[in-house]
Parts: structure tokens; C-alpha cells; sequence
């Protein structure tokens, strides 16, 4: 019987701290966590890694999450990608903007529960 | 619980975000109000955040699955902000909590002073608020056979009081008169056990570090006359490397906190 493999779930996130505690969250969750601090580096891991899920923040360095939500959305082999975006930005121009670029979701950093956000993540991954 | 602590690094990262970006429009009163409120949160942050870079090492953080192909370790770069401020509130606890150490535990017994004897007999410049006393004392006759006490021990205990201990003819009086820039005068009635204590308050002035005059006769007020001097009359007054530190330790205290403020505020312009 083949093993079955962990999903993998990549954060993308420039603030080393935020980094770490959302590693920290998802360490025992029972995936498989890949990271990156821009946005060029997280298009990268994302071609290779192929993840199940991406944990997406906006304001990256190298490459926005705006763009790279748009160059995965038009490859077609990533554009099933589901991506959640987590971010600062709480405007609703910027909501609108991530959701018609394909997020599945948006959470503001500022009003996050993690406990919240693990939630969703775990609906998507088990899905 | 681990969650809660999470939430508690992604709320203070969120407010310090919040904080950066009103400072950027701001001058004045109000900007440095918010750069006081972001020295906080940073400190704050450093404190809490703290398991996150002691309990997991860059390398694990880094995914690195070979088995879907070789690629390059996202490397992390430790925030110098983060560091600096861990730096500085470390160094902040550990002198504020050597302070803390010393208030709870100050040595109680500093224990005998050695005596020394010269023969000549130095006027002293008498201060006091008792002048009836300080007049007959001062114009005391010395009569050579009236019996003289001892000053057998100097002791210094807990607060920087001293304690000097002797004896001499029960049921007398002895003087003593203890000088540093100025000059305190105590009597005390000898006991019909011969033996007398005297103690100097650090209140009344201290003592500082160096030797000290300490003239004891006995004194008869009645009669108008005192004996000679006790053969010892100088005591020296040391440090202990506690007593240094307890001295300097609320400016290293009071420094460590400017210089976290002065860092904290650099740091700040830097990464804004």
C-alpha cells in the first residue's frame, strides 16, 4: 500500500516573526511546511513544490502577492492552486482585487485568530 | 495555549505595523508618542517572541524536501531589529535583576575594622547641636590618672551604621568623638559590667571610604575633667566589591534603560 503522502502547505511571508508562528501554528498539523520571504522565491517553490495549498501575504519584497497571484492563476498548472491571502492591507479595494485574482480567501493580520485561520486551512487541505 | 501565544506575536507584530504606518505621516509630540509606544511593542515583541528563535533553528523553518528535487534553501536573514532589542532587554533584566538580588539579600555583617594607634593627638573640629555638651567636653580638663576606656572594636553591619564597642570604668561616661569632614560627638554610660557600645547611624552622615579619626575618653560633666584618649584612634572604612556594586548599580541600571531607549529609537528610524 503507497504511504500517503503529507499535503504541502507554503507560507509566504516577508516578516521573519509572522514566519515563524505560522510555522510554529501548522508545525503538528500534519502537513508538510514549505516557506519563503518574497515573492519571487515563493513563485519558485510553488513551480516545484506543487502545494496543495498557498498562505499568501501582499506585501512582499521582489514580488507583490498581487503578482504573483496573477502569474499563478494564468500557468496552467498552478492555476488549481488554492491560495489564502493573510495581509495587512484591509482595504476593500484590495479584498476585491486579491478575490477576482482567484484568492480563496482573505484574512486581515489585524483581526486573525489562528486558530480561525487554521480552520480554513484544514477545510481546503482535507477537502 | 500555544495558539493564544501565537495570536499574542501576530497582534503585537500587527500593532507595530499599525504604528510604523501612522509614525510615517507624523512630527512632533505625537510622532515621538508613537515612537515611545513602537519602543514598547518592539520590547514587548522581543520578549514574547522569544521561543520562535530559540526553539526553532532557520534550517527548520526552511522547508527543504529533497524528495521533490533539489532547490535552494530560502535562507533566513535574523532581524537585526529583533536581535538588538532581545540584546538590549536581556542586558536590561539581567542588571535590573541583580539589583533586585541585592535589595533581598544585603549582607548583614561586615564584620570587625582593624585599629590603628598613633601617639599624638589630633585636634578635632567639633560640629554638634548639643553646645552645652560640646563646650565642657572642649574645656574638660585631662587628668592623667582618671582610668580611660578602650575602643576594642569597630563593626560595620547592614545599612552602613557602625557600631563601636569597648570598655572602661563601670558606671562612667565615655565620649566619642568620630570625624569625616565633620565630626559627631556620643556619649554613653558604661555599664557596671565595664563594657559600652556606641553606634553611628548612616543617617547622621556617612562614612566614606579611608581612614577616620575615633577619639574616646571618659568624661566627668560634674567635675569638669576627662582622662586621656584610648590608645586606638584611627579606623578605615573599605568597600566591599557588594557595596561597589550596590552603589553603581542604580546608574548602570538607570544608563542600560537610556541607552535601550536611545538604541530603541535609532533602530526604529532605521527600519521605517
Amino acid at each position: 500500500m503507497a504511504k500517503e503522502e503529507k499535503k504541502i502547505l507554503l507560507v509566504i511571508e516577508d516578516e521573519e516573526m509572522l514566519l515563524r508562528a505560522l510555522y510554529l501554528a501548522f508545525l503538528h498539523s500534519g502537513y508538510t511546511i514549505a516557506t519563503a520571504s518574497d515573492g519571487e522565491t515563493g513563485l519558485r517553490m510553488t513551480e516545484r513544490l506543487k502545494p496543495n495549498l498557498v498562505l499568501l501575504d501582499l506585501l512582499l519584497p521582489k514580488m507583490s502577492g498581487f503578482e504573483y497571484l496573477k502569474t499563478i492563476k494564468s500557468n496552467p498548472g498552478l492555476k488549481s492552486t488554492p491560495v489564502i491571502v493573510l495581509s495587512n492591507l484591509g482595504d476593500k479595494d484590495d479584498m476585491e482585487k486579491a478575490t477576482d485574482l482567484g484568492a480563496a480567501d482573505y484574512f486581515i493580520k489585524a483581526n486573525t485568530d489562528l486558530s480561525v485561520l487554521a480552520k480554513k486551512v484544514d477545510e481546503i487541505l482535507k477537502a | 495555549m500555544r495558539t493564544k501565544w501565537l495570536n499574542l506575536v501576530l497582534l503585537l507584530t500587527n500593532r507595530i505595523y499599525s504604528r510604523k504606518q501612522s509614525i510615517a505621516g507624523q512630527n512632533g509630540l505625537a510622532a515621538a508618542a508613537n515612537i515611545f509606544t513602537l519602543i514598547v511593542l518592539e520590547v514587548a515583541l522581543g520578549a514574547v517572541s522569544l521561543p520562535l528563535y530559540v526553539a526553532l533553528n532557520s534550517d527548520t523553518v526552511t522547508a527543504h524536501l529533497t524528495s521533490k528535487g533539489a532547490y535552494a534553501k530560502v535562507v533566513f536573514d535574523y532581524n537585526l531589529r529583533r536581535i538588538l532589542t532581545l540584546t538590549g532587554v536581556g542586558i536590561v533584566f539581567v542588571i535590573w535583576g541583580v539589583k533586585l538580588m541585592l535589595i533581598l539579600a544585603v549582607p548583614t555583617v561586615y564584620g570587625p575594622l582593624q585599629l590603628f594607634t598613633v601617639s599624638d593627638l589630633r585636634p578635632a573640629d567639633i560640629l554638634t547641636v548639643d553646645m552645652a555638651a560640646e563646650t565642657g567636653i572642649q574645656t574638660a580638663r585631662v587628668i592623667g590618672n582618671m582610668p580611660r576606656p578602650e575602643l576594642t572594636q569597630v563593626k560595620k553591619v547592614s545599612g552602613g551604621d557602625y557600631v563601636f564597642t569597648g570598655k572602661g570604668q563601670p558606671n562612667s561616661t565615655v565620649v566619642l568623638l568620630l570625624s569625616d569632614g565633620q565630626t559627631a560627638i556620643y556619649t554613653a554610660q558604661i555599664g557596671d559590667s565595664g563594657l559600652w557600645e556606641i553606634s553611628h547611624l548612616r543617617s547622621n552622615f556617612k562614612l566614606n571610604d579611608g581612614n577616620h579619626s575615633v577619639i574616646v575618653f571618659s568624661y566627668d560633666k560634674a567635675l569638669g575633667v576627662r582622662s586621656e584618649t584610648a590608645p586606638n584612634q584611627y579606623f578605615k572604612v573599605t568597600s566591599s566589591w557588594l557595596d561597589v556594586l550596590a552603589k553603581n548599580i542604580d546608574q548602570l541600571a538607570n544608563w542600560s534603560v537610556a541607552i535601550i531607549i536611545i538604541l530603541g529609537i535609532f533602530l526604529t528610524f532605521l527600519t521605517l
